[in-house]
């Protein structure tokens, strides 16, 4: 009996030192973030950026070493933003890494950090077209409209405006309001879709519903003076105009 | 993620409770019997604006559409014909006219004294207000200033080295925001008010009771973003959602029987991200909300005939003013309306639960059904009348001095007088941001174009006229008319080539041999025409040629401008992003998007060169038409009687052919002889 009391408090302290250690371990070794929701992600990456916390920002890197691919293109957004140039440096990798792992916003971001390049680095506008086309394929709306952009201005490539409307087009369906004001101007002017003022007013009018600025300055110019087919109405044009002036205040990141 | 958080709030929740922080019926002036009913009106006002009267401070005219003068009348109705009103304000309060600025800008208000939007407020009796992002617009110490507040923030004193100024009587609350410094809300995230309300006992008899109302405030996570500059390393935000989450059961255990939500912002059902700017869709959907307070969009809500998309998502009931079943009102923007709901409560013994089935929503506008608006309430006028009276002053101050017209009645034709100080303005605001800022395009020439943005469409007083003598703030708004922003775009020589070319749509094509009269100026708006004023710049515009083939001589510093020569030129946000479908100018050219207004930026040159002389300001033409002999006359209307003004300009080509047009307008035919 004393010998099983005393089996039995060995086996108790064992379990003690095992759990101990467990702890001591759990201390030690890194947390697991690998299973990081996008929301947790998304609030980590507005701390390290805005918040510049940088517990926050080792956390993101920490997830994205473990493998969440949100993580890594959350940190490489942080880093590539970050005004010290040789953290912005390492944004480039991270953001290779996530995009090669197929996430659409990874690469978006790395389509733009090439087609703006940065004060160490020359744009690269044919890396640029290859992520945007990438990112767009899997319905990035931005990505759709820096295509159109791209093929509008021939950066990169021949000018296309046939294959900016497309583009546009593609951005629209998505919802993007800066394709829906450049969609509207190649159909006022015939660049790239047949001339249809009617649609162009339609796009406009669909930008201005998302605070658009231009496209609800474009509108209020149009009701002053009787332009795209619009009742001219000075009435009209002073509100409209008084609404920009508000939503130039802020604006949505252009692209 | 570490369960403990939730854990503790849990424990904290108990022991709140525990304390009897849920159980309200020993506080309440009687005791209040089980069944008792009760109606609270929530009044909601939103983006304000500072627009305290009807009144344009550029036109310096009545302007009865807006105004708080009349929203207070539609707020004292409520309050006469409901016995329990609460009164809340969503935020963008206190910037948007010509009197904030002058309060937080021109003539900045004192520590002792309230800023006459929120003197308005405390008279109007708010129970409690949220931030807007247009809050930060002057700054951090200037919002801590006007709210009464102290900020742990970086770049401002130590708080117990902070005065604490005057501020609205009523408790601000936002619970998104935070200190990089020490990770505190900046203001209290919510509040929790008693409020004594009348309500009907299970006798059917009125009595009086408590309601406790907590307030909790949400500003868009972005705002980090659009006052970058007096934001960045001082303050970041949080995702709506999540916050609720962690202070509404919070606000429960501490016995709140009511949460409203007032949340600066719109909806969006996009899949929640904590950075969203609109979150309010997903906010709906944390428990606890009794109604939810947004704005932001200046848009009207509950509308049955609204077409904006955010009223149209699934779950969104624009009839009855509901999403996803929790009673929401915006109340569009500058007064014109204000949210009411009215909240059915019942009391179960314990505490008042709102019946979300009974809860009416309504918005209601100062225009009134024929059309006429309600009568303004004159005690608003006259509390504000010292600030109201000292912005009209500060409107028609002088800012400097001109020693001749500036006028666009002949611009069209090369008078740069109303233009000129327009570029000036520009290509040196932009050329001193450059050098401070971005080293990397220093060398490159900085440019501007602007155009006559009053070119007589509406007749002959649609032109913009600055007289000699004093220039004052009102004469900017007639110089520069729209409320467009500063940008500045890095182009090629090529790139202002075909910018010129556009431009020049602004005229028919001229036939020589024609022998009849033929109209210069095309439909093509003056809003467009633009043009450069500078020594460095000159070209020639032949109207006898087609579209995209009128330039000529273009030329930068006496030599042609090669087509691959990079230039920085200084336009605003709505050419440099599109406007006007300009070739290649789409917004991917620019290097530096200003939060600065064109027009400000106008005021702040004037102000600085004080005295503006023609040689100085008003004569650079950088082009001319090519001169061109024509069979029969080109004609040109503009205001009658101004030839003495284009010949001043130098436009000794110009002869006045019908002295009145006939149109009614105020406008003569002008010839010009484009021989000369």
């Amino acid at each position: 009996m004393r010998h099983l009391i005393s089996h039995a408090r060995n086996g108790v302290i064992g379990l003690g030192i095992l759990v101990c250690a467990a702890m001591a371990w759990a201390l030690v070794r890194e947390p697991d973030l690998s299973q990081l929701s996008a929301m947790a992600v998304d609030r980590l990456r507005m701390h390290a950026d805005d918040g510049q916390d940088a517990a926050a920002l080792q956390s993101l890197l920490l997830a994205a070493r473990q493998g969440n691919v949100e993580a890594m293109q959350a940190g490489a957004s942080v880093l590539l933003h970050h005004p010290a140039l040789d953290e912005a440096a390492r944004g480039l990798p991270l953001a290779h890494a996530a995009a090669q792992q197929n996430n659409r916003s990874a690469q978006y971001l790395l389509g733009k950090a090439y087609f703006d390049g940065a004060p160490t680095r020359p744009p690269d506008l044919a890396q640029a077209r290859n992520w945007f086309e990438k990112a767009a394929a899997q319905q990035h709306p931005k990505a759709a409209y820096l295509l159109g952009l791209m093929f509008k201005n021939g950066y990169g490539t021949a000018a296309d405006p046939v294959a900016a409307a497309a583009w546009f087009e593609q951005a629209v369906e998505l919802g993007n309001a800066d394709a829906m004001f450049m969609l509207a101007n190649a159909y006022f002017a015939g660049e790239g879709v047949d001339r249809n003022p009617r649609e162009a007013l339609r796009l406009y009018m669909k930008a201005a519903a998302l605070e658009h600025p231009l496209a609800a300055q474009t509108i209020a110019y149009a009701f002053k003076d009787g332009g795209l087919g619009l009742p001219q109405s000075e009435r009209q044009s002073q509100q409209l105009m008084l609404g920009v002036a508000h939503s130039l205040r802020h604006p949505r990141a252009a692209y | 993620m570490s369960p403990y958080p939730i854990l503790a709030t849990a424990c904290a929740a108990l022991i709140l409770t525990a304390c009897g922080g849920g159980n309200n019926v020993t506080s309440a002036p009687e005791v209040i019997l089980l069944g008792a009913t009760a109606e609270l009106a929530l009044i909601e006002t939103t983006d304000l604006h500072t627009n305290i009267r009807s009144y344009d401070y550029f036109k310096l005219t009545e302007d009865k559409s807006i105004g708080f003068e009349r929203t207070a009348t539609l707020i004292k109705a409520v309050r006469a014909e409901s016995k329990n009103a609460m009164l809340f304000d969503n935020g963008d309060t206190i910037q948007g006219t010509a009197l904030s600025d002058y309060q937080a800008l021109v003539n900045p208000i004192a520590c002792t004294s309230t800023l006459a939007m929120y003197k308005v407020m405390n008279d109007a009796g708010y129970d409690a207000a949220g931030i807007g992002n247009h809050e930060f617009n002057y700054g951090l110490p200037y919002l801590a200033q006007v709210t009464g507040s102290k900020f742990n923030v970086e770049g401002m004193p130590a708080v117990a080295d902070q005065k604490k100024c005057a501020g609205p009587v009523f408790p601000q609350v936002l619970a998104n925001l935070l200190s990089v410094k020490d990770k505190a809300t900046l203001f209290q995230p919510y509040t929790i008010l008693d409020k004594k309300i009348t309500v009907t006992g299970p006798d059917g008899k009125a009595t009086e009771a408590i309601v406790r109302v907590g307030v909790i405030g949400f500003t868009p996570p972005t705002v980090l973003s659009w006052d970058k500059r007096w934001l960045d390393g001082k303050v970041y935000t949080d995702g709506i959602k999540e916050t609720a989450q962690k202070y509404i059961p919070e606000m429960r255990a501490k016995g709140a029987d009511v949460v409203v939500a007032i949340s600066h912002g719109g909806l969006d059902d996009s899949p929640y991200l904590p950075s969203m700017e609109n979150g309010n869709y997903h906010l709906s959907l944390v428990p606890g909300i009794d109604a939810m307070l947004i704005g932001h969009s200046h848009q009207l809500f509950p509308n049955a005939t609204s077409t904006v998309a955010q009223f149209n998502l699934p779950g969104v009931d624009k009839v009855k003013g509901t999403v996803n079943g929790v009673p929401t009102v915006m109340a569009n923007f500058w007064g014109q309306h204000i949210g009411l709901i009215k909240l059915s409560m019942r009391y179960d013994g314990k505490n008042w639960i709102v019946d979300k089935t009974k809860t009416m929503v309504e918005a209601r506008s100062i225009k009134n059904a024929d059309g006429s608006f309600v009568a303004a309430d004159v005690s608003v006028a006259a509390a504000i009348d010292a600030e109201h009276q000292a912005t009209i002053a500060y409107v028609k101050t002088p800012v400097g001095t001109t020693d001749f017209e500036l006028s666009s009645f002949f611009a069209d034709l090369g008078d740069v007088s109303a233009i000129q100080i327009v570029n000036q303005a520009q290509a040196d605001y932009v050329s001193t941001y450059i050098k401070a800022n971005l080293p990397q395009y220093a060398a490159l020439p900085v440019l501007s174009v602007s155009a006559p943005f009053k070119s007589g469409f509406a007749g002959g007083n649609d032109y913009t006229d600055v007289l000699s003598g004093n220039v004052a703030i009102n004469n900017a708004a007639d110089l520069y008319l729209y409320p467009n922003t500063v940008y500045a775009v890095k182009v090629t020589g090529t790139d202002i080539r075909n910018w010129l070319e556009t431009a020049a749509n602004r005229f028919n094509r001229i036939d020589p041999a024609k022998i009849a009269a033929q109209d210069l100026i095309s439909s093509f708006p003056g809003y467009n025409f633009d043009m450069f004023t500078s020594k460095d710049v000159s070209y020639e515009i032949d109207v006898t040629q087609d579209a995209k083939a009128r330039i000529k001589n273009l030329t930068y510093k006496g030599s042609p401008m090669l087509a691959t020569q990079e230039f920085i030129i200084a336009t605003n946000n709505y050419r440099a992003g599109g406007g006007g479908n300009f070739p290649g100018i789409d917004g991917s050219k620019t290097i530096y998007a200003s939060p600065d207004a064109n027009r400000d930026v106008l005021i702040a040159y004037i102000k600085a060169q004080k005295n503006l002389t023609l040689v100085k300001n008003g004569a650079d033409r950088s082009w001319r038409f090519t001169k061109v002999a024509t069979s029969g006359p080109v004609t040109y209307k503009s205001t009658q009687g101004k030839l003495p003004l284009a010949l001043a300009a130098g436009l000794t080509n110009v002869s006045v052919l019908t002295a009145d047009d006939g149109s009614g307008k105020n406008l003569s035919v002008y010839q010009i002889d484009l021989s000369k």
